[in-house]
């Protein structure tokens, strides 16, 4: 009896699944907005041309422009000097002499919105490629290998599709969006760039959002702290991050790596905290990096950010 | 001043007698139905596969043989068990290759002699770097609502898993240090892996990938069931001399309102953090037993606990109820050995918390602000420590320790 029902319930609930499933396509179809949208990216994906009619095509209700392949270029710098994986930088940090051997230097963005120059704000529609995309989340990797961990591929850059138009400015999320900052998400299966096992905060089951790792037993390791159930987090420390008056085409948004540590003691490390500032509570390390990062940490709010910039 | 988990709320013997029986009688119903719902499982199984049926694209079906009055294990829905994914995973617990050095497994760490846990205080990674806490012991780890001493977030064998894999803080094997492609290389040029988890994950696209490899330790793991003990052959298989007179007083002492020891450690399997097939609420309790006050701030040295995730002081020095099955075996005791034996963990709740005079830790436990109400202190006579003592010494089940099949496969 018990057999029967059981069955019973699964076609019930099959049936059920499948019939939402037909309803949400069948409401993606009709309205044409985002849902369509990364589909259609997706699917072109492969044909990096910007002539892409499906997209243009279902989004034109939208917006008048055409809609077309954006390209974000980012870059790391220590100060004035670009970053080179394993070279070491002096001068560092709130005592003015710290010095940083890095060795690995990945960070995680999402939430891209471009900002036009008549004020107008679109979201970038990040194409699922796989590689350093997928589900909305991009992965910029400026490590070579250098070091023990890694891997000897790099990424700087973020595409996605956005309608035509001339943009002066771009606001970003660096992490994970919070629904997918689990290690249910590992379980998933969503493929690379979210499963990279070097990116895991396993003891905080979500994922690092920054990882700077150097030789100098001093880490930025940034991550959601203070996570209950359902991952609501107290300190979900993923900064929003606005830059305005840049030209897409030709600057970098630019992490400097000088500015992120300027008001930390890089050359020591408080006991029984972690090396660095790996978002631990309670880590004298981490209220300058937070400061920088635009973060509050320990109910200290940032001053604003200083890590990005458009160089 | 109860929590809801437990039947037996009260020191009269009858009463306990009568609880325990009403427990057994709840818990076969369950277990019943566990059996059930395995095939039920299987079905499911199918349907996840993205087969279209007909296949037995599954595997051969998980057969529980519980002991006398154990419910079934929770599975998860995406995880079925099989005979095949358990067998899987009893390989890739024992093996080295699932470190980055090739030279520590699960088993490191998790020795079945020791009921699976190491015997040390504290942890000790690839790398040689000391944790904060002791591994836990893989006693009926597949009942326990969350997993680790401190994590409310660690709500699945699969997810706990990936802590000693890839944590990094501390680092446990070590895994990260590589890309996970390099890791599943491993398992894909191996002579008989391939075969292992095809076998296991029949019909996959990819058969070896790293939520495979986690979900067929986590199926392994949730074999792993202790109920043999001569407390189990006394209670629930009608063996009335099972245990000695010593043991039955201080059976009546843990269950008693006076010692309190039941409040936390209660239920069949010793542990208020505890859910099975049917269990409707999941209660994620943990507790301050009072063992630190630094300095009189409630600071815990090196691991605070609850507070660590949450970052919520109330949270401070809580940490999981673990269960006392085969407590015995895995000393030294709480989260981060800092007792050595069972005596010591008696006088430690005696005293209601833990004072330490000198040195850095030097504080007063007992007035600790987040200490549970239930360790508030008892006086035993010599004789009933001694019983007590004797009692939880009657939760030591060999059975468990020796059995064939949770042993290493690679010594076979």
């Amino acid at each position: 009896m018990t057999m029967i029902s059981t069955r019973t319930l699964l076609s019930v609930l099959i049936l059920s699944l499948l019939t939402s499933l037909t309803v949400a396509c069948g409401d993606s179809e009709d309205d044409g907005e985002t849902s369509s949208n990364t589909t259609a990216s997706n699917t072109t994906a492969s044909n990096t041309t910007a002539s892409n009619t499906t997209a243009s095509n279902t989004t034109a209700s939208n917006t008048t422009s055409e809609v077309t392949e954006q390209t974000l270029t980012f870059a790391v710098k220590v100060g004035a000097e670009d970053f080179t994986c394993g070279v070491t930088y002096t001068g560092l940090g709130s005592t003015g002499d710290g010095e940083l051997t890095i060795v690995d230097m990945r960070l995680y963005v999402y939430g891209v919105t471009l900002i036009a120059d008549d004020g107008t704000t679109e979201s970038l529609e990040m194409e699922d490629t796989g590689v350093w995309q997928t589900s909305g989340v991009a992965l910029l990797d400026f490590e070579d290998g250098c070091g023990d961990a890694g891997t000897t591929e790099v990424n700087a850059t973020i595409t996605g599709m956005a309608p035509n138009k001339n943009y002066t400015g771009v606001e970003f999320s660096v992490g994970i969006p919070p629904e997918l900052n689990s290690m249910e998400t590992v379980l998933e299966n969503r493929g690379s760039p979210l499963n990279l096992s070097s990116m895991y905060w396993s003891w905080q089951s979500g994922y690092k959002f920054i990882r700077i790792d150097t030789m100098n037993n001093f880490r930025v390791h940034l991550g959601s702290g203070g996570c209950g159930e359902d991952f609501n987090c107290t300190a979900p420390n993923q900064p929003t991050i606005r830059i305005e008056g840049m030209d897409l085409s030709s600057q970098a948004i630019t992490l400097d790596v000088a500015a992120l540590v300027a008001n930390t003691d890089v050359t020591q490390n408080t006991e029984e905290t972690a090396p660095g500032c790996m978002a631990g509570p309670e880590d004298p390390e981490c209220f300058g990096v937070f400061d920088a990062l635009g973060l509050e940490y320990e109910g200290e709010a940032s001053t604003g950010q200083k890590a990005f910039s458009a160089q | 001043m109860r929590p809801p988990t437990t039947s037996l709320t009260t020191c009269e013997p009858w009463r306990v007698a009568l609880a325990v029986v009403l427990l057994v009688a709840g818990l076969v119903a369950c277990g019943d139905d566990g059996g059930e719902s395995d095939d039920g499982g299987a079905t499911t199984g199918s349907t996840t596969g993205g087969t279209t049926g007909g296949e037995t694209a599954m595997g051969t079906p998980w057969t529980w043989d519980l002991p006398e009055g154990f419910p079934a294990p929770q599975i998860p829905e995406d995880n079925p068990m099989t005979v095949e994914k358990v067998e899987l995973g009893r390989y890739l617990f024992y093996d080295p290759l699932l470190s980055v050095d090739e030279s520590f497994s699960c088993a490191s760490c998790h020795k079945q002699e020791l009921a699976f846990t190491d015997g040390l205080p504290v942890g000790v990674g690839v790398t040689g770097q000391a944790h904060t806490v002791g591994p836990m012991s893989l006693t009926n780890a597949g009942y326990a609502t969350t997993l680790g001493w401190a994590n409310p977030l660690l709500d699945s064998l699969e997810k706990q898993a990936l802590v000693p894999m890839f944590g990094e803080e501390p680092i446990e094997l070590g895994l990260s240090a590589f890309s996970e492609e390099d890791l599943l290389d491993r398992f894909r040029d191996h002579p008989d892996y391939p075969a292992r988890f095809e076998a296991a994950f029949p019909g996959a696209e990819e058969p070896i990938t790293v939520t495979h490899i986690v979900q067929a330790i986590g199926a392994f793991e949730r074999t792993l069931i202790s109920g043999n003990s001569a407390y189990d052959r006394y209670t629930y298989q009608g063996e009335d001399d099972a245990l000695t007179d010593s043991q039955r007083r201080g059976m009546f002492l843990f269950f008693s309102e006076r010692v309190e020891c039941f409040h936390c450690h209660g239920g069949f399997n010793f542990s208020d953090s505890t859910s099975h097939e049917g269990t409707v609420f999941t209660e994620t309790p943990f507790h301050n037993n009072g063992l630190y006050n630094v300095g009189g701030t409630g600071r815990y040295p090196n691991n605070q606990g609850v507070y660590e995730i949450t970052q919520d002081d109330a949270d401070r020095g809580r940490f999981k109820a673990p269960t006392l099955r085969n407590i015995e075996l895995t000393a030294p005791y709480m989260h981060d050995g800092s007792i050595a034996t069972l005596e010591e963990v008696i006088d430690h709740y005696a005293r209601g918390g833990r004072v330490i005079t000198e040195g850095e830790d030097a504080g007063d436990g007992t007035q600790h602000p987040n200490k549970s109400e239930f360790v508030s202190g008892f006086i035993l006579t010599e004789q009933e420590k001694d019983d007590l003592l004797n009692f939880l010494k009657s939760l030591t089940d060999e059975e468990f320790t020796s059995n064939p099949a949770y042993s290493d496969p690679f010594a076979d």
